[in-house]
């Protein structure tokens, strides 16, 4: 236990000079990209990993953070404003999805999850009044909480690291809690946790709005870190690669979205600058994780350690008296 | 007040009816017992009650409660509790966190989304006098998948127990069990205390019977008879009902012209062993052969467990979970003991614990197991014949059939493979055994069928036959 409180504070010391030691802007603003997505894999995991429901559609959530917050700020209202009202606006899109989609579950859960992130596309694409249409809304401002403003990219990424800590501190209560027990278990079992007396659907739908508000967290800070949200940003595409992050990296656990998330963004900020093709690159580290480590690569790694280190353990001598004179 | 009432309960399944207007009453207190064949809609009627399945009509009543409305959520609320034919747990969890998690479901706490689950100390501590009350306290952290196939039933019986039910259903919970694990579930669910209301449903009769104390013969959906103990077991309807692990029903069987079985009738009941005698050449390896399908009745009716198999080819029979050590052994002579062995593994049945795999089949038979890479055909021929009836058992049967095994052995063999029979049939297995030797069949036997000519001459209880007079008269010299 106390390994684990060590290996958390240097991760956190880490992170919190990262700034200090990358110098770089440009890679510091990689580390928020990271961060950002980070928090939408961990919201997108609670309904992957821990409910087991696979949903295609959480970038539309991600989305409707991001196009309420700055259709808000467009109108002329203030952050302070903005802010909640996209989160309120994402939890009650979210209730909407999750009362459509949890009719059903497994594939059906999967082509609902989709239609509706492919509806909450169309409208950002074709409501144009509202959205603009393909050429997006540009937000000309980042908040300036207590004064400091966070135009700077270390500012910026202070204020993404924060409410990451947060949200991996609600993810890591929220699943040793005993709803999030009970939620796990109707993973496993539904057909038990029914006949023990938990409300199957109800556990679900609560899941379905915590995924909800943590992707509406990550929608806001992508707006800001963008200044900038299209429909591009929440097509299929952008709800396929979130699920990539979270399975890539261990879905159903903690570490493995942040990681899945930091591979994603490196892959296509970084090697993008070095190899044209770098989808294919990121396509053949998919394949290799899923033929080597099909339960993710944090989950997997831990296994490959342990097994390295059971197998580099001196044995005693087999035949103790061999070689005596 | 009847603790749980059940009238008119009608469920069909497309248009066919499962339950055809089921009416049971159950007093407080009482340990009622449901039995019937295959398909009787023994388990479509838990699921009826606990709320799996919605009725097409009729009514359920807890404790005067009406329940047919309710989701089955809410009526584990109202103190109606269940375990599973097929064990369903939460598989990656410590034996107390799955207790803890089925007292959790009737807890308030169940919403909360902050306090930690493991730090729960009330719920620990009921969870573990739970496990303390099945035996199972030692294991309570470890992990589930690390457990045998009884102690899980016992966790499921623990997961009930915790929620402090007023009703508790089980379904087959001796199923799968050895008979130490047996007497060691029905010792714990004897002590449950009298205020909760026990309905089991249960193929295995000898411990069943014993525990209940009123008997509901389900059949097609309705139950056709009810009443204590001895009430059931006297009612012609009941053995009507009962076929059995394996039945043959008025078999005429022919080879080519010649009439070699006439209106022949025989019943395997489950667990028992059947001993098959008459001279030679009065039927009895006919018998056999029908029974696995190698030999096509003429007419008649030949079931396995109730399930009608007549003119099915003998690779269906086998699947079914009917195994045969056929006369002379016939093993592959050619092919090491190992390769024997491997060719006829079938995985076990679902819900089966204890299958048999080439270690087991070691295990049971030690000598096999030193000779596992010898060629079969230089084996003895007292190791041929448990090479024989391991090779039956890899395919996991039900119902095991052998042909004179003892033929050809020394007596010091036979009486090791008798004691093989004896071991056998205490772990479940339904036998039937045809077998020269009068003597060393009647002394495992429980039941006798004797044919003369391919007729049955006589039939019943063992006891009952080798009193009879006219024994030898059928048997011939021996």
């Amino acid at each position: 236990m106390s390994a684990r409180i060590i290996a958390v504070s240097i991760a956190v010391a880490a992170l919190a000079t990262l700034p200090l030691w990358l110098g770089d802007t440009y890679f510091v603003n990689v580390a928020s990209q990271i961060l950002l997505n980070a928090v939408f894999a961990l919201g997108l995991n609670v309904i992957v990993g821990y409910a087991g429901l696979v949903s295609l559609g959480h970038a539309g959530l991600l989305g409707l953070a991001a196009y309420a917050g700055a259709i808000l700020l467009q109108e002329g209202w203030g952050h302070a404003i903005a802010i909640p009202g996209a989160l309120a606006v994402t939890l009650v899109g979210t209730a909407l999805f999750a009362a459509l989609a949890l009719r059903a579950t497994g594939i059906g859960f999967v082509m609902i999850t989709l239609a509706i992130g492919q509806i909450l596309w169309g409208l950002a694409y074709r409501w144009l009044s509202l959205t603009n249409g393909d050429n997006g809304i540009n937000v000309s401002t980042r908040p300036a909480p207590f004064g400091i403003s966070l135009d700077g990219a270390p500012q910026f990424y202070y204020v993404t690291l924060a409410t990451f800590l947060l949200a991996v501190l609600a993810v890591f209560i929220f699943t040793r809690s005993s709803f999030g027990v009970s939620l796990l278990g109707t993973r496993d079992q539904p057909r038990r946790m029914t006949a023990l007396g938990y409300d199957v659907w109800l556990i679900r739908f609560y899941a379905c709005l915590f995924s909800g508000l943590l992707s509406g967290v990550a929608g806001l800070l992508f707006l800001y870190y963008n200044e900038f949200v299209s429909p591009q940003s929440i097509q299929l595409s952008a709800s396929a690669e979130a699920l990539l992050m979270v399975i890539s990296g261990g879905s159903g656990t903690l570490l493995g979205p942040i990681a899945g998330a930091a591979l994603v963004v490196i892959m296509k900020n970084v090697a993008s600058a070095y190899i044209e093709r770098w989808n294919f690159v990121l396509g053949a580290i998919f394949v290799a994780i899923v033929i080597f480590m099909p339960e993710g690569f944090v989950p997997g790694s831990v296994r490959l350690a342990r097994w390295v280190v059971k197998a580099l353990r001196p044995r005693p001598a087999p035949v103790a008296a061999k070689g005596e004179p | 007040m009847t603790a749980l009432s059940v009238t008119g309960l009608e469920k069909s399944f497309g248009g066919l009816r499962v339950t055809a207007g089921i009416d049971l009453a159950v007093e407080p207190g009482e340990r009622r017992l449901i039995i019937g064949p295959n398909g009787a809609g023994k388990t479509t009627l838990f699921n009826l009650i606990a709320g799996e399945l919605e009725p097409d009509g009729g009514s359920i009543a807890l404790f005067g409660e009406e329940l047919v409305r309710l989701p089955a959520r809410r009526r584990a609320h109202l103190g109606l509790a269940r375990t599973f034919q097929i064990i369903t747990l939460f598989p990656h969890n410590t034996l107390l966190h799955n207790v803890m998690l089925s007292l959790l479901g009737v807890r308030r706490e169940r919403w909360n989304p902050l306090a930690p689950f493991a730090r729960q100390r009330e719920l620990a501590v009921r969870a573990e006098e739970a496990l303390e009350r099945v035996g199972l306290r030692h294991l309570a952290l470890r992990s589930l998948s690390e457990t045998s196939y009884g102690e899980r039933r016992r966790v499921e019986i623990a997961m009930a127990l915790v929620q402090s039910p007023r009703v508790l259903l089980l379904d087959e919970p001796f199923a799968g069990l050895s008979i130490d694990e047996r007497r060691d579930v029905l010792k714990l669910l004897t002590g449950i205390p009298r205020d909760v209301t026990i309905v089991m449903i249960e193929h295995d009769m000898d411990v069943a019977l014993d525990f209940a104390e009123r008997i509901s013969v389900m059949h097609f959906g309705e139950i056709v008879v009810e009443g204590t103990r001895a009430e059931v077991v006297a009612d012609p309807r009941v053995a009507e009902i009962y076929l059995g692990a394996l039945a043959l029903a008025e078999i005429d069987a022919f080879y080519g012209d010649s009439h070699v079985l006439h209106n022949v009738s025989l019943r395997l009941v489950e667990g028992r062993l059947l001993a098959l005698l008459g001279r030679n050449g009065a039927g009895k390896s006919t018998c056999m052969n029908v029974a696995v399908g190698l030999l096509r009745p003429r007419r008649g009716a030949v079931a396995v467990f109730d399930r009608p198999v007549t003119g099915w080819s003998p690779e269906d029979i086998a699947a079914t979970g009917v195994a045969l050590v056929p006369q002379g052994r016939r093993i592959f002579k050619s092919l090491t003991v190992r390769e024997n062995l491997v060719v006829a593994a079938r995985p076990p049945a679902a819900g089966a614990a204890h299958g048999w795999d080439l270690e087991r089949v070691a295990q049971a038979f030690p000598r096999l197991g030193e000779r596992r890479n010898q060629v079969a055909g230089y084996l003895s021929g007292g190791e041929q014949q448990m090479l024989a009836i391991g090779r039956a058992l890899m395919s996991n049967p039900r119902v095991l059939l052998m042909d004179e095994p003892s033929e050809g052995l020394a007596p010091q063999i036979v009486a090791e493979v008798m004691a093989t029979i004896r071991r056998l049939k205490e772990e479940g297995l339904s036998i039937l055994l045809v077998e020269q030797n009068v003597k060393l069949a009647l002394a495992v036997a429980d039941d006798v069928v004797l044919l003369n000519n391919g007729r049955v001459a006589a039939e019943g209880p063992v006891a009952e036959i080798s009193a009879r007079a006219d024994l030898h008269q059928h048997l011939g010299v021996y």
